[in-house]
């Protein structure tokens, strides 16, 4: 079939007479669309192919496409395939666009391509390896030594550093345009850091699933190697290890790729970590799991490299991994891509490639760079500044889509800034002429409509560098628009290799992992979040309690006005929430109104219900991946509940019945919130340390009102009924009024409550029962080796606790000196619950210690 | 002479930091006109402690304290001596211009020392200074002396008028700091004015308290803090000559380097990260004594500068 034909036939929007080389015009009604088609530029074996895929998305009916458009879209959504757009709230997830309509790279095609991708790698390393040495580069003249060091991304404590085997490029991404002639032309060499590949790889996922029949006769090279084949590829970076640990470090949620991370993290199998989830000791890097920790060889950063530790560089950031640099250094640790790399974000030093491969190789460059004006060349910048209009003005090394400025789309004044700016500081510009990116068919309201696109592909950096059979297609959103990035907008499609009848090199031998990394124990990190999930969320709940009560027991006894008889239990309140507790009686609070909507919703009370659930929210957030997709829903909605009440002010006009309203939605979500959790949490270390949170705080909680209530100075008269109510409350307070009557059946007396509160194991809020919790959870997370004798261990102190808890002999307490027991609760007493809370909280900080913050007298052993 | 000095730093912390990292620029360098017969640097809590040579030639020290710890206490000693030194400076007869064109071969290693950094910035009242100051036409050496005098002239010293971060825009507006805002001033003069100039940190013997009969009083005190920073100028010979323009002198005896920078943020005597706390005070100790040797008369002096948390020595 001749090809000419086939693609008249088969892409009537983008029809041809002449078939390549020729600047395409769409005719009268798209007059801004200019540009090369892809499909007319394919050889044979592509033509043939987009003529298939033509057919197969347009044949089965019009709505054929829309029904996949709509079905990837959907698949996108399914899989989180996020982006941060800039101009955007930040952090705020949007779904990439998605078009079914794939590109094609033939054989041949993709050859050139991979030779010339990998030259490009070799001649890069080649420049780092030499830059961050001897600097032959520098004193040949071959680059300006100024473009070197007048850029912040030239780092300095890494000249003189070895790196393994020379390789400081492991991963590298280059954008791919073609020129007027058709030919290819890099547009962008990311050398340091590089994005792009879950999104790549997502786009097959996407098309599998949405149009499987396209893919079934397609013959192409596979793909979903990659992760494996990315972390096989590392490994073989580390130094002095045979089973080298890899984890990939991430900014964290705020940053735009974080889904890449995530998904790429999790399809490596390695941890995804930020800087604190890392110590340096003794120059050596370790990832702090609950287990202990973890020496790592191998560091995939997918952080600036000025951000990876805090002291050796200088800023303000205190982001990074405090020391690092000391493991570089030694050689502990491998960085990939290796620490001075972000240089390589330079266009200008870009620019100079052809010579740099001369240089270092006395070969010429395969595939040209587009051609770029150096603003700081003289010539080159009255050139640009000559001719502004024909240019696209960029950052000299910024790589954010406000360091772009298109000068054809500029008013005068705005063109007279730039040209303001170029001619003060130079150096921080290059200008290129519009980016010659290609036309490919999309799908669009009606058929297939042309759109402009670009090509990404991916590289393993090394002694020969192999580029991946996978690449990224952005395109553009809106016809006309030369705009491709995700972060302004655009979409992207399945990019389509195929396999050449021996033009290309077989695959490798496929990517067998003969040893997957060793599962490594959960990172202290989302530990620490998980604990104090669970301890925010029981704050909140004891908090709402107490005070609901409190408002109650006011209300059910008018003839007890007097503030005094309730003030052990506003003090109860007080010591609950972190408040000295004479707060209540000093704190200016004129009425009920006031004082809920401080306790309930103050944004500026640190203990407040509101700021709790805020904490609890935050800390789920960054564990995202560890917490159940229902318990996030449930805390989301438990948020909502409080901000939305926060937006007007608990005030008279509500009077009571709001705040009561309130009161109960808060603990009906969090009673919601703990059976979710339940019910979807795996009983892994992740629920041991929810558990360990939420005992801990409950147990504290129970301790301390207790005291309060029973503490009651002898100077201070309280009538008799006021205590009995008081003894009442505290048992609603914590819930336990319903134990309280099937258990005992007379008023509450102050033996049998603390008996209640503390030592009945059959209780879920008694002290004892916490305990028991949480012991039994510190063996779970433990193991076997915690029951080793240690004297710091947290296993141990809570065995104690609970031996004494359980056996002390309340008696004694109650009445020392053996007569009959008083009413009111003894020193003896008293400082017995006050020694048992300070136990309660070390308790808590030896959890901390041993588990989450790695003390030094924990490892060193 | 010779020098021994006793350099402590100590962190206290608010609750006790749970990790802590620093880096430690302590150890005076060797050069030409000064030697270091030895130097140890203790550190409490003790852990190993690690070392390397940074970009600049500086001698570097890490600390990495992974555990509870309610302070961090640093302690540099180091026995130095420095030599006398010609002035090189008298023997430049030439202009700024001519100075200039003849380090045009080390454009290439100058490079550092000619350009803004993060706190050496140029701005109107830098190039003013530098027009006045230095003009093409103007001599060489005693321009640059009279830049010198000009800035122990016109600003004031103040300790606590001015912290580690202050630029020297910000300088140039309050118009008194410490020394290292007069080195960074002169440096960007010198640099505007295409002079390389680079920023030295180091010590200073302070003069000694004499009584009648013109022998010193007293003995070095502890609690002084004779910490200094000063700068250094590319000759013409190729050789890097020292300004001190806090005292309005030239470098001599009694300055001891210990390293230098593009400013002041190349090499901070200390610098770290903790976690764990959210406050801490820091007080620094400087004590700097003339040792008796074999030639040289012994005497011994140090400042009794206020210690600040980032006091320099005051003059």
């Amino acid at each position: 079939m001749p090809s000419e034909q086939t693609q008249s036939q088969a892409t009537p929007v983008l029809s041809l007479s002449s078939v390549t080389q020729v600047p395409l015009r769409f005719g009268p009604s798209d007059p801004g669309i200019g540009g090369f088609s892809e499909v007319a530029l394919a050889g044979e074996r592509a033509a043939d192919v987009y003529a298939r895929i033509r057919k197969d998305l347009l044949s089965p009916g019009p709505s054929h496409l829309a029904r996949v458009s709509a079905q990837s879209r959907r698949l996108m959504r399914d899989l989180g395939v996020t982006f941060n757009l800039y101009r955007d709230e930040p952090a705020r997830e949007n779904i990439l666009p998605f078009d079914p309509f794939p590109r094609v790279l033939d054989a041949a095609t993709w050859d050139l391509l991979s030779r010339g991708l990998a030259q490009r790698v070799r001649v890069w390393n080649e420049f780092f390896r030499d830059l961050y040495d001897t600097q032959e580069v520098l004193r040949n003249d071959i680059v300006p030594f100024e473009l070197v060091y007048d850029d912040p991304r030239y780092q300095r404590n890494a000249v003189g550093l070895k790196v393994p085997d020379d390789i400081f490029v492991h991963v590298a991404a280059f954008d791919l345009a073609r020129d007027e002639q058709g030919r290819w032309v890099v547009v962008e060499d990311y050398v340091g850091n590089t994005t792009g590949v879950t999104y790549a790889l997502s786009a097959r996922n996407v098309l599998s699933q949405a149009a499987p029949e396209l893919l079934e006769t397609a013959d192409l090279l596979p793909v979903h190697t990659y992760p494996t084949e990315l972390l096989e590829h590392l490994r073989r970076f580390a130094r002095g290890t045979p089973e080298p640990r890899v984890v990939l470090l991430s900014p964290g949620i705020f940053n735009s790729a974080y889904y890449e991370h995530s998904s790429l993290a999790r399809q490596m199998g390695v941890p995804l970590v930020r800087g604190s989830d890392l110590i340096v000791l003794n120059s050596r890097c370790f990832l702090k799991t609950i287990g202990g920790l973890e020496p790592i060889d191998v560091i995939y950063r997918r952080v600036d490299e000025a951000f990876i530790d805090p002291v050796s560089f200088r800023g303000d950031s205190q982001l990074g991994v405090p020391g690092l640099m000391t493991c570089v250094r030694k050689g502990t640790v491998t960085i990939a891509n290796a620490v001075g790399t972000g240089l390589g974000d330079n266009r200008a030093i870009a620019a100079f490639l052809p010579r740099l491969s001369r240089f270092y190789t006395r070969e010429p460059l395969l595939l040209p760079t587009i051609e770029r004006r150096l603003c700081f060349d003289p010539d080159q910048r009255e050139m640009v500044l000559g001719d502004l209009r024909r240019h696209v003005v960029q950052h000299v090394s910024e790589r954010t889509t406000n360091a772009v400025w298109d000068a054809e789309t500029m008013d005068d004044a705005a063109l007279d800034a730039l040209r303001a700016r170029i001619a003060r500081t130079p150096g921080q510009f290059v200008a290129e002429p519009r980016l010659p990116l290609t036309l490919l068919p999309a799908a669009a309201d009606d058929g297939l409509a042309p759109r402009h696109a670009g090509l990404r592909c991916f590289v393993f950096g090394g002694k020969n560098p192999r580029v991946f059979p996978l690449a990224l297609t952005r395109h553009a959103p809106e016809a006309g628009s030369r705009v491709i990035s995700s972060g302004l907008g655009g979409g992207i499609k399945d990019t389509w290799i195929l396999r050449g009848a021996g033009t290309v090199p077989a695959p490798e031998s496929p990517a067998i992992v003969a040893s997957p990394q060793r599962r490594l124990r959960l990172g202290s990190r989302i530990a620490d979040s998980l604990f104090w999930m669970g301890r925010y969320k029981t704050r909140a709940e004891n908090t709402t309690r107490i005070l609901r009560v409190l408002q109650q027991v006011q209300l059910e006894n008018p003839a007890l006005q007097r503030a005094q008889a309730w003030a052990p239990l506003w003090e109860a309140l007080a010591r609950a929430t972190g408040h000295g507790t004479n707060f209540f009686k000093s704190a200016p609070f004129q009425r009920q109104q006031d004082i809920s909507q401080y306790i309930l919703l103050d944004r500026k009370n640190p203990a407040s219900v509101l700021n709790n659930v805020a904490r609890l929210r935050e800390n789920a957030r960054v564990t995202r991946e560890s917490v159940p997709p229902e318990v996030w829903a449930v805390i989301n909605h438990l948020w909502q509940t409080l901000d939305t009440a926060s937006a007007a002010p608990l005030d008279d006009t509500d009077g009571l019945p709001r705040i009561q309203d309130l009161e109960q939605r808060i603990l009906d979500v969090v009673d919601t919130l703990s059976g979710c959790a339940a019910k979807n949490m795996l009983r892994d270390d992740t629920w041991h340390f929810w558990t360990l949170g939420r005992h801990v705080e409950r147990a504290l909680t129970t301790t301390l009102v207790t005291r309060q209530v029973l503490l009651k100075r002898a100077d201070e008269s309280v009538a008799a009924g006021a205590a009995d109510t008081n003894f009442d409350a505290l048992l609603r307070m914590l819930a336990c009024q319903y134990a309280y009557r099937s258990l005992f059946q007379t008023r509450p007396t102050p033996k049998n409550v603390v008996s209640l509160l503390l030592q009945d194991a059959a209780l879920p809020r008694s002290v004892l029962h916490c305990l028991e919790a949480i012991r039994e959870s510190l063996e779970k997370v433990g193991g076997p080796e915690t029951r080793r004798r240690d004297s710091s261990s947290p296993l141990r102190t809570c065995a104690q606790l609970t031996s004494e808890v359980e056996f002390t002999d309340l008696d004694t307490l109650f009445s020392p000196t053996g007569e009959q027991a008083d009413d009111r609760a003894p020193l003896f007493l008293d400082a017995w619950l006050e020694d048992l809370a300070a136990r309660l909280t070390r308790l808590a900080t030896e959890i901390s210690d041993h588990h989450l913050y790695h003390q030094a007298f924990n490892i060193l052993r | 002479m010779f020098f021994h000095i006793e350099h402590t730093t100590e962190y206290r912390y608010s609750e006790p930091a749970t990790e802590s990292f620093s880096e430690l620029r302590l150890r005076p360098r060797d050069s030409l006109r000064q030697k270091v017969s030895r130097h140890s640097t203790r550190v409490e809590p003790a852990v190993l402690v690690e070392s390397h040579t940074d970009y600049f030639g500086n001698f570097v020290e890490t600390v990495s304290i992974p555990f509870r710890h309610p302070s961090l206490v640093v302690t540099s000693v180091c026995d130095v001596e420095t030599k006398p030194f010609n002035d090189v400076l008298a023997s430049v007869q030439m202009s700024v211009a001519e100075a200039r064109q003849l380090h045009a071969g080390q454009r290439r290693e100058l490079h550092d020392f000619l350009r803004p950094s993060q706190i050496v910035t140029f701005q109107e009242g830098v190039w003013r200074l530098a027009d006045e100051f230095l003009p093409p036409a103007a001599p060489f050496s005693g321009s640059l002396r009279a830049l010198n005098t000009h800035l122990f002239r016109t600003l004031r010293y103040r300790p606590g008028a001015t912290d580690a971060g202050t630029t020297v825009e910000q300088f140039l507006k309050v118009k008194e700091g410490v020394c290292q805002d007069f080195a960074h001033l002169m440096i960007s003069v010198c640099r505007a004015a295409g002079i390389p100039a680079r920023y030295v940190s180091g010590y200073i013997e302070t003069d000694p308290v004499l009584g009648h009969d013109g022998e010193p009083l007293d003995t070095a005190l502890i609690g002084a803090t004779a910490s200094h920073a000063w700068l250094e100028i590319f000759t013409p010979q190729g050789l890097w000559v020292g300004f001190d323009p806090t005292n309005d002198c030239l470098e001599g005896e009694r300055h001891v380097q210990i390293g230098i920078g593009r400013d002041y943020a190349d090499v901070p005597p200390m610098k770290g990260i903790f976690q764990g706390s959210n406050a801490q005070s820091l007080s620094v100790q400087v004590r700097v004594t003339r040792n008796a040797d074999t030639t040289a008369p012994s005497s011994s002096s140090s400042s009794d500068a206020d210690a600040d948390a980032d006091a320099e020595w005051s003059p």
